[in-house]
């Protein structure tokens, strides 16, 4: 069969055409992250792009500020500790949900993925009258529980999947050769849980530390996260100082991504992130 | 075996009943009982708010805008986010790696970082301006910012990952021989696409359209600082209002036609493919 010229000619143009969508998608997806780089660097006290000049001053700004770093510490800190709390409520719950054998285990994992579903800003809204009928005083407390809650369904869920392809019989031979169960979960559960585990961890830290519709609910008055900050600068008057921080950010979950990518592979990290189809299809 | 045992998933369980379950609780209360402080007086139900919100027009205003930016946004990573997916599936492994990291990209930098990005790039003197303005297209800046289009482009940035991710998935599934056989067959590119591809990968599409719109119609951090004061949806609003005025039942209300909207979508979604999946078994 000879191809004609007009039809090898309109196929060359379908791929092209693809080619040329898909490559304006990939500069859509990376030109903000490359604009607030570059506008980081700008001299202006307005923020112009592309920069005029070329100074250090936001950054020599944002050493000088002790509100942004307090905030960034607070953020540190709240989000340590959340990951925390969100492994050990989702180890917690995805060993049951995997290995158990009794009814509405399904149910338990649907009931544990529900707080994702659920618009964050409506959680912190309902997360506020809750805390003020009760008494609480909003703290650092009622802060990282929040947290906990938008984190440790990541947790489960990327457990519970990395927990069935762990062999039992690896557990019974440990046991078996006379280890006690803290030593069979020590040493071997554990670290075939290994790269699940981290993964979900990392994505729970990521998403305390990125969340900002819940904790302007639900954080006391001295516990303002660097999201809020953020916010705040940006709502009053787009302040460039921000693109130093953003620079920072950026810099640093690419460093994330990097050695997550060392550790767990690509895979893990995709498998985590469509995570969030799951829990639509989950409806 | 470890961990099989139902208890070790009641801590996880008494967690979200306390912190997820109760609060909802409270918050769908606050919408037929009056409340005074952050008291409810449980005794006489007045449905009074939820009243209010639907005759007000402004409310449903605010309700049509928000659902009309979702679908927009939704049709822009749709339109995008295809093509991205296809051509993903399609090259070598070192590109693949570099389109994943792409787009995986804005996920891991934080939400406001994102939209700070896109404040510089719609800005009046953004990039956006400052190439139209020097091409002598438009004479005086457009106005991108704190209008829909804005903040739908900024979304679909944002949101993109979302509708790649599950396409491709799908798409790295699909048996290539079908996509051969069609274009053996005498199919042109663009056919064996249209006729075989897309079909083929509805399932994905309709994922990733289902989750960008519940992601969008709920999202906070975006439309609070591309939109700003001037382009408010339902979740700035909720925010807005407890600046504002703390009206625990009109709150109450916003929050559930916000919830409401979010699980019908994924019902229809989830029915969808139901109907769906019979077609094809019909077949």
């Amino acid at each position: 069969m000879k191809p004609d010229i007009a039809r090898v000619l309109a196929d060359r143009l379908t791929g092209a055409a693809l080619v040329a969508v898909a490559a304006l998608a990939g500069v859509f997806l990376f030109l903000p992250t490359i604009v607030v780089i570059l506008a980081s660097f700008t001299s202006t006290a307005y923020l112009s792009f592309p920069p005029a000049g070329f100074s250090l001053r936001w950054y020599e700004r944002l050493i000088a500020s002790g509100e942004i770093l307090r905030a960034a510490r607070t953020s540190l800190t709240v989000a340590a500790l959340a990951t925390l709390g969100a492994v050990a409520l989702g180890l917690l719950t995805a060993f049951p949900v995997v290995r158990g054998r009794f009814r509405g285990r399904d149910a338990i994992m649907a009931f544990t993925l529900a707080p994702l579903m659920l618009p964050s800003i409506v959680l912190g809204i309902a997360l506020l009258f809750f805390f003020g009928s009760l008494g609480v005083r909003l703290s650092l407390t009622t802060l990282v529980l929040s947290h906990v809650l938008i984190t440790f369904p990541y947790v489960a869920r990327t457990c519970a999947a990395a927990l069935v392809q762990v062999d039992p019989m690896l557990e019974e031979a440990a046991s078996n050769l006379g280890a006690t169960v803290g030593q069979t979960l020590r040493h071997v559960t554990l670290p075939l849980l290994g790269p699940g585990l981290a993964v979900g961890a990392g994505f729970a830290f990521i998403e305390s530390f990125d969340n900002l519709a819940l904790s302007i609910f639900v954080a006391g008055q001295r516990q303002e996260t660097l999201p809020m900050r953020l916010f705040q600068l940006l709502v009053s008057d787009i302040d460039p100082v921000v693109a130093a921080v953003s620079t920072t950010l950026i810099v640093a979950s690419f460093l994330v991504l990097f050695l997550v990518y060392r550790f767990a592979g690509f895979g893990q990290v995709i498998r985590a992130a469509a995570a969030g189809e799951r829990k639509a299809r989950a409806g | 075996m470890l961990g099989r045992s139902p208890a070790l998933a009641a801590p996880g369980l008494l967690f979200l009943v306390g912190l997820f379950v109760l609060p909802l609780l409270f918050l769908a209360a606050i919408g037929v009982f009056p409340v005074r402080g952050t008291t409810i007086m449980w005794e006489r139900p007045d449905p009074a708010p939820y009243l209010r919100y639907i005759t007000d027009p402004f409310y449903q205003r605010v309700t049509l805008r928000t659902l009309a930016m979702a679908a927009g946004v939704t049709l822009a990573c749709l339109m995008l986010g295809f093509p991205y997916a296809y051509v993903l599936t399609r090259v070598g492994t070192l590109w693949q790696t570099v389109l994943l990291v792409l787009v995986i990209s804005p996920i891991l930098t934080g939400t406001v970082v994102r939209s700070y990005g896109w404040l510089v790039i719609l800005g009046r003197r953004g990039l956006v301006n400052d190439l139209l303005l020097r091409a002598g297209l438009i004479d005086a800046p457009l106005r991108l910012l704190f209008t829909m289009q804005g903040v739908i482009i900024a979304l679909a940035q944002v949101m993109l990952p979302f509708m790649v991710l599950p396409i491709v998935s799908v798409l790295a599934r699909q048996n290539p021989s079908v996509y051969e056989a069609a274009l053996g067959l005498g199919a042109s590119r663009a056919q064996a696409i249209r006729h075989v591809i897309l079909p083929l990968s509805l399932p994905g599409i309709l994922a990733g359209s289902a989750l960008v719109f519940v992601l969008a119609f709920a999202s906070f951090t975006t439309p609070a600082l591309v939109g700003g004061g001037n382009f408010i949806i339902l979740p700035t609003l909720i925010y807005q209002q407890t600046q504002q005025s703390l009206d625990w039942g009109v709150l109450s209300a916003i929050s559930f036609v916000l919830l409401g909207t979010s699980l019908l979508i994924v019902w229809a979604y989830s029915t969808l493919v139901r109907r769906l999946g019979l077609a094809w078994a019909d077949r």
